[in-house]
């Protein structure tokens, strides 16, 4: 099977996964009691009538199921039925580059940072560098986010804001705790949002190396006489990285398309407010735009792994043009 | 002198204390000789080989005393550098299982090339071209091709031949190789084995091989040396060991080999009980708890070497002076059955 084939295989497989999570998410939706204009507020009936029939609410579910679905074919994902004049598109336009920006520099800190880490835990097995990363990665993985957030806010808005203030008598802010306007700002959250990838990427890699280093063929490395960094970098870290790529595509997916605690902790306009705003305020079209898009990033992202896995590991290598 | 052992003993350090894996071992090889290590299982063989390649597993593994002289230089002390320069250069080594020794996502060619750039200071190109040569000398078709391929798409067989030419590759002084045909089919075993006699004639090289098969002894080396519980307990040339072997466990091994010619009376018996425990060896012979010539100074004492001639030697106080006469019991079907089968490739 030759490489294009293989990919637009996949691409149909893809396309049919995303339609069967609409469809559910459709339902699943609507049976939340409940609508979008049932508001605090008492608003006529004839406005909320209006309102019905302006976002076709007030025809039966599968006959807005198959015109969501109409649409959806046209490449239109509909009005926020909460954000004024707001396009569900045009929202994801706007924030997603934020929280893509944001996700990317903390998967590069994480992952990145968790590999070396891994490597090095692994090659001092049991000894000060071992605990030292098992200690990081332990913290990691059990102090959530927001809490990690908070922490080096804390941290570095009021502490180190108090030492210089003391020393050079200003207010001036070396690394922001908020908002989203320069390098300086990216740091705090980047290093919130990536810190768990870390932890997790440093304990699979660890493991992997672990297991690796016992195999026979790092004897057969070490018995041509190969320098200990060409039997780790050419034999060791080539195959202990390729459980680890397994995982690389989901957790991009899940940190590139925004986290709700993190963004709303550093005051970043991204997109995770939406995903948990649009369930909370019954923004239908708004909550199948964002399950659609996090849904296809999710599923390319997988692709993108497994034909990269394909390329560094040659027993999976697809056969040259062969059936 | 291409390699000389002293009394060499090696430990392993673990949580649940000392492991004696080698209790004294000393030996010689010259070059161009070809010499097995025999015994079962956890007995030193494999330890006593990655001593000399200095791959003992760190930091657990110590050489605790004794002396290895490569080329007549002590390497026993050597620094991981100055191993890097033996391995590989001097001595290549053959592993057991050719399905896991070739690293998986490097191609058989590179896997070639890497001791070639490393010792021979060759470029990538040269490395290549010759890695070719060393898939043709271990006769392995298609080379062209094959040079770029992965070891997935080897058989075992052609996995350990490619195995055999990364050993072969810088031209070493001595080969070691470790159990080579345990884990290949029987009649690839006996094709890896007379491709290993064959280069090992061709290029002069000195090949220590480690196994539990005396089937594979008998076709390839010259010397043999029994070993047990981290001692050498019996050492001669063929003839020695096969025909007029000394030691019971020598005796056990060979009535262990299945062979055509045994009738009912002589089954196939193997040697009752296990190898004695390295964590706390006996004071005594090793093999005394599963010796049916068992006397009381052999739980006692170490018995000394024996030298029953030029060649032959025998750790055994069955040999005493003052011991009973003790014939072997491979006689007279042993000494019979292993003459009659003399033209086969196996005894």
């Amino acid at each position: 099977m030759s490489l294009f084939s293989y990919i637009m295989r996949r691409v149909l497989i893809s396309l049919l996964t995303v339609f069967v999570v609409v469809s559910i998410t459709f339902f699943l939706m609507n049976l939340m009691p409940g609508d979008p204009f049932i508001g605090n507020k008492a608003v006529p009936k004839a406005i909320k009538d209006n309102l019905y029939a302006k976002y076709g609410l007030d025809k039966p579910l599968f006959e807005r199921y198959l015109m969501y679905l109409g649409n959806l074919a046209k490449g239109d994902l509909g009005m926020s039925m909460t954000y004024k004049n707001q396009k569900v598109i045009n929202v994801i336009k706007q924030a997603f580059p934020v929280s893509a920006d944001l996700g990317i520099r903390s998967l590069i800190f994480g992952v990145i940072g968790g590999l070396l880490l891994g490597v090095i835990a692994a090659l001092h097995h049991n000894g000060p560098w071992d605990t030292t990363a098992t200690l990081l990665a332990i913290i990691g993985v059990s102090i959530p986010g927001f809490l990690i957030g908070t922490l080096v806010q804390y941290i570095f808005g009021f502490l180190f804001s108090n030492v210089i203030k003391d020393v050079f008598n200003t207010t001036y802010q070396l690394i922001p705790i908020a908002r989203w306007e320069g390098f300086r700002y990216t740091l705090l959250p980047s290093f919130a949002l990536g810190f768990s990838s870390l932890a997790l990427t440093s304990r699979m890699m660890r493991t992997s190396m672990l297991d690796v280093l016992h195999q026979d063929y790092i004897k057969t490395a070490k018995s041509k006489g190969l320098t200990p960094l060409q039997v780790t970098w050419r034999h060791t870290i080539r195959n202990a990285i390729l459980p680890v790529i397994t995982v690389l595509g989901p957790m991009t997916a899940a940190i590139m398309t925004g986290t709700f605690v993190i963004e709303k902790i550093f005051a970043i306009p991204g997109l995770g407010k939406f995903f948990v705003q649009s369930v909370q305020m019954y923004d239908y079209t708004m909550i199948l735009g964002l399950t659609l898009f996090f849904s296809t990033f999710l599923i390319f992202m997988n692709l993108v792994v497994d034909i990269a896995y394909g390329f560094i590991d040659p027993r999976i290598r697809l056969a040259k043009g062969k059936a | 002198m291409l390699l000389e052992l002293k009394d060499l003993k090696v430990s392993f350090d673990t949580y649940a204390g000392e492991v004696q894996a080698v209790r004294g071992v000393s030996f010689s090889l010259d070059k161009g000789e070809v010499v097995a290590l025999v015994g079962e299982s956890g007995c030193g063989k494999s330890v006593t080989a990655q001593s000399v390649m200095g791959l003992l597993a760190k930091p657990a593994g110590r050489i605790k005393s004794g002396s290895i002289k490569i080329e007549g230089v002590e390497a026993s002390g050597f620094s991981e550098k100055q191993w890097e320069g033996i391995r590989g250069k001097k001595i290549g080594m053959i592993f057991q299982d050719p399905m896991t020794s070739l690293n998986p996502t490097m191609t058989i060619g590179a896997q070639i090339s890497e001791g070639l750039i490393r010792h021979q200071g060759m470029n990538k190109k040269q490395a290549l071209e010759r890695a070719e040569e060393m898939l043709k000398l271990v006769e392995i078709p298609n080379v062209q091709e094959r040079i770029h391929q992965y070891p997935h798409e080897f058989s075992g067989g052609m996995r350990q031949r490619a195995m055999i030419a990364i050993a072969l590759a810088c031209n070493p002084e001595l080969v070691i190789a470790d159990e080579p045909t345990t884990a290949l089919d029987v009649t690839i075993q006996a094709q890896v084995l007379d491709l290993l006699k064959n280069l090992q004639q061709k290029l002069e090289t000195a090949v220590i091989i480690i196994t539990h098969d005396l089937g594979v002894v008998a076709s390839i080396a010259q010397r043999v040396m029994v070993m047990y519980g981290g001692i050498i307990v019996e050492a001669g040339n063929l003839k020695d060991i096969y025909y007029e072997g000394k030691h019971p466990y020598t005796w056990g091994l060979m009535k262990s080999i299945p062979r055509l010619d045994r009738t009912k009376a002589d089954e196939l018996s193997p040697i009752e009980g296990t190898p004695p425990d390295l964590f706390a060896p006996p004071a005594g012979c090793p093999f005394a708890d599963r010796c049916d010539w068992c006397m009381k100074v052999c739980k006692t004492d170490m018995p000394p070497l024996h030298k029953v001639s030029e060649t032959h030697s025998v750790a055994c106080w069955l040999l005493h002076d003052g011991a009973p006469k003790v014939e072997s019991p491979l006689v007279p079907h042993g000494a019979t059955g292993a003459r009659k089968s003399k033209g086969a490739r196996h005894v």
